[in-house]
């Protein structure tokens, strides 16, 4: 059995998921796993497939192009490595980055920089601009050995010195207070 | 992983809106301390908290950190020390308190709570000596706070404990001259004393509590407030029902990191977690008051019309919500009232609208009681202990805790203003309506428990 990660880029528009999963349906691969979300009226999808092994990525990826108007869809296809979820599973703990400034060029850069220097995986980032204030809101997966306290410090400081309201979070503080699951069980993590 | 509405809403709330956990309270047995030596009693209450109390701090400051959440009180209550120090004489007593009072220093706590006794049928000798002992320990300490069981809907009012306290509160306060009758803020008076109260001065770590326990009290008036401004600015048709329902929310949410801080800290601390008390509990501080809730709902002077409604609404939400939140709800979980603590209240003082009279049909609905009340330093001990004995009366008839911290403030009269500095605030001097109760107090003896049937 081959399994591939299958991303694909449009202009938004009823239907995309429909031509997506027909052409994968029809190519003879399965979609297990599938994440969509629209950015200022773009699409963006990234699904997982699995199917014979006589399924080529080549194959996928001409596939679901033909399934759309000429030009239309971007289309990626990777084949799916099983070391990914693995590494996942090693975070330790999961916080939540959040920031606001004043929207302005590099910040996101500058952000990004020092979580990757100290290893950090960014699982989910979340940035708009409202009337000219730019907020952040990042997931984020520390390891066990990381040196949380000197991240904090270097974000505060960045913080600090660039005018940034920044906070970081463990996940449980935003489960505790909007999931219903009692606070006794948080720990109970899936 | 929740939303990102909700992750943002989140942050507003613990950075805009004065979230924090108001005090975290670790309750220490000290039952296992008592000895005839009072210098042997001394030691091994010394050496028990700095064994079982000494990782408070740190532990609090590490749970603040993962959070983002200031943990304001770090605090420890103790078993009453009228048990664990039975037998001994005041100077014993006093030399307990200073130990207590040093150690707390030295662990880093702010307020140690339990000296405390249970006098609600009556006075043992060891109960009698520690309320005599408070003038001098409430004045020679600064850390040590005081709370007295005086009457319970099983046992109804102790009259004659009433009096004494009445009487060691105007020597308390003569002590402080100087800081307005200071000592009295430190000192609790009781109508169904709950055991697992994380807030001070009423704090004590009651007879059926574990060994060590983590109790905590969540703060809140200034997020209850936001939520409901906003909900008033967001433009909709409102009926009360919205507003006790945005409030009930926002209680969850509190109460959600209440329970999460707690749990947490009790965990490295090897101790069992106890409760989270919901109560709002104000601070003198713009923004973080339980009467500009009041103002929000709707109610544009204190003490006012509608004043005790709006508080009976915003009491019982927050106790929907909370318990809704948590099973381990206890406490006094409501919502404070303490007058020189709460600056729109101090206010309402004032400004002539918010009296004795009726703060006490506040408290009928919510907790505490008489809070932080400041009196002209004439009032006699009489007239203090039947003040205690009105307040007492609602909780006892009511099934409910009601509690009195009331200031005779030396040498000042009615509309002056005493001054107790932090969170302790500043407040009008209440008038006392001049009418002699003497002759009903020094009947003494005990005001009999009331029925328990024919409720209506």
């Amino acid at each position: 059995m081959n399994e591939y990660i299958v991303s694909v880029m449009a202009l938004d528009r009823p239907g995309i998921v429909a031509a997506v999963s027909g052409a994968i349906s029809r190519a003879g691969g399965n979609i297990t796993h599938l994440s969509e979300t629209i950015l200022r009226g773009y699409f963006t999808i990234i699904l997982s497939v699995e199917g014979p092994s006589t399924l080529t990525s080549n194959a996928i990826k001409a596939d679901v192009e033909s399934a759309g108007a000429d030009g239309e869809f971007q289309v990626g296809v990777l084949p799916f490595h099983p070391t990914a979820t693995v590494k996942m599973q090693n975070y330790a703990e999961r916080f939540v980055l959040t920031m606001r400034c004043k929207d302005r060029k590099g910040v996101i850069n500058h952000i990004s920089h020092m979580l990757a220097q100290h290893g950090i995986n960014i699982d989910d980032f979340y940035a708009y601009v409202v009337q000219g204030e730019l907020i952040m809101v990042l997931e984020i997966g520390v390891t066990q050995g990381s040196d949380l306290a000197a991240i904090t410090n270097e974000i505060q400081d960045f913080a600090n010195e660039s005018g940034i309201s920044a906070s970081l979070q463990h996940e449980d503080i935003f489960r505790a207070t909007t999931e219903l699951q009692a606070v006794l069980r948080l720990g109970d993590r899936k | 992983m929740p939303g990102k509405d909700n992750i943002l809403s989140t942050v507003e709330m613990l950075q805009q809106e004065h979230l924090d956990v108001r005090a975290v309270t670790l309750g220490v047995d000290l039952f296992d301390c008592a000895d005839r030596e009072i210098d042997t009693v001394c030691r091994l209450v010394r050496e028990k908290l700095q064994r079982t109390a000494s990782a408070l701090v740190p532990s609090c400051d590490e749970v603040s950190k993962k959070y983002g959440i200031p943990v304001v009180n770090k605090r420890i209550a103790i078993s009453p020390a009228a048990s664990v120090a039975a037998g001994h004489n005041e100077d014993g007593l006093r030399q307990l308190a200073n130990t207590l009072d040093e150690t707390a220093r030295d662990i880093g706590v702010d307020f140690v709570g339990g000296f405390s006794a249970m006098v609600q049928k009556g006075m043992s000798s060891s109960d009698k000596m520690l309320i005599q002992s408070l003038p001098r320990v409430l004045s020679e300490t600064s850390r040590v706070c005081a709370s007295v069981n005086a009457a319970s809907s099983r046992a109804g009012i102790n009259m004659d404990a009433l009096l004494l306290l009445g009487e060691m509160m105007l020597q308390a306060a003569a002590n402080t001259a100087d800081k307005d009758g200071f000592a009295c803020a430190k000192l609790c008076i009781f109508a169904n004393m709950p055991e697992d109260n994380p807030f001070m001065a009423g704090a004590v770590k009651g007879q059926g509590e574990p060994e060590a326990v983590v109790n905590v009290g969540v703060s809140g008036p200034g997020v209850v407030k936001r939520a409901v401004e906003r909900l008033r600015q967001a433009g909709v048709m409102l009926t009360l029902a919205d507003i006790a329902e945005e409030i009930k929310n926002t209680s969850f949410r509190i109460t959600r990191t209440g329970e999460l801080i707690g749990r947490e800290v009790a965990r490295l601390l090897d101790a069992q977690f106890g409760i989270v008390d919901l109560s709002l509990a104000p601070t003198p501080e713009i923004g973080d008051s339980v009467g500009e809730i009041l103002n929000a709902i709707g109610i544009s002077t204190i003490g006012g019309p509608g004043s005790t409604a709006a508080l009976a609404m915003l009491t019982d939400a927050v106790k929907k919500g909370g318990t809704f939140a948590s099973s381990s709800v206890g406490g006094m979980s409501g919502a404070f009232v303490p007058v020189a603590e709460d600056a729109t209240l101090a206010k309402a003082v004032g400004d002539g609208y918010l009296t004795l009279q009726k703060l006490e049909a506040m408290t009928a609905v919510c907790s505490v009681g008489l809070d932080m009340i400041a009196l002209p330093g004439d009032v006699s001990a009489e007239t203090l202990a039947a003040i205690t004995a009105d307040e007492l009366a609602i909780g006892v008839v009511n099934k409910k805790t009601t509690a009195v911290r009331l200031i005779p403030v030396p040498g000042k009269k009615a509309g002056e203003t005493a001054v107790f500095g932090g969170l302790f605030g500043e407040s009008p001097i209440l008038d006392v309506l001049r009418s002699s109760a003497d002759s009903f107090v020094r009947l003494g003896g005990r005001i009999p428990a009331p029925l328990q049937s024919l409720v209506n």
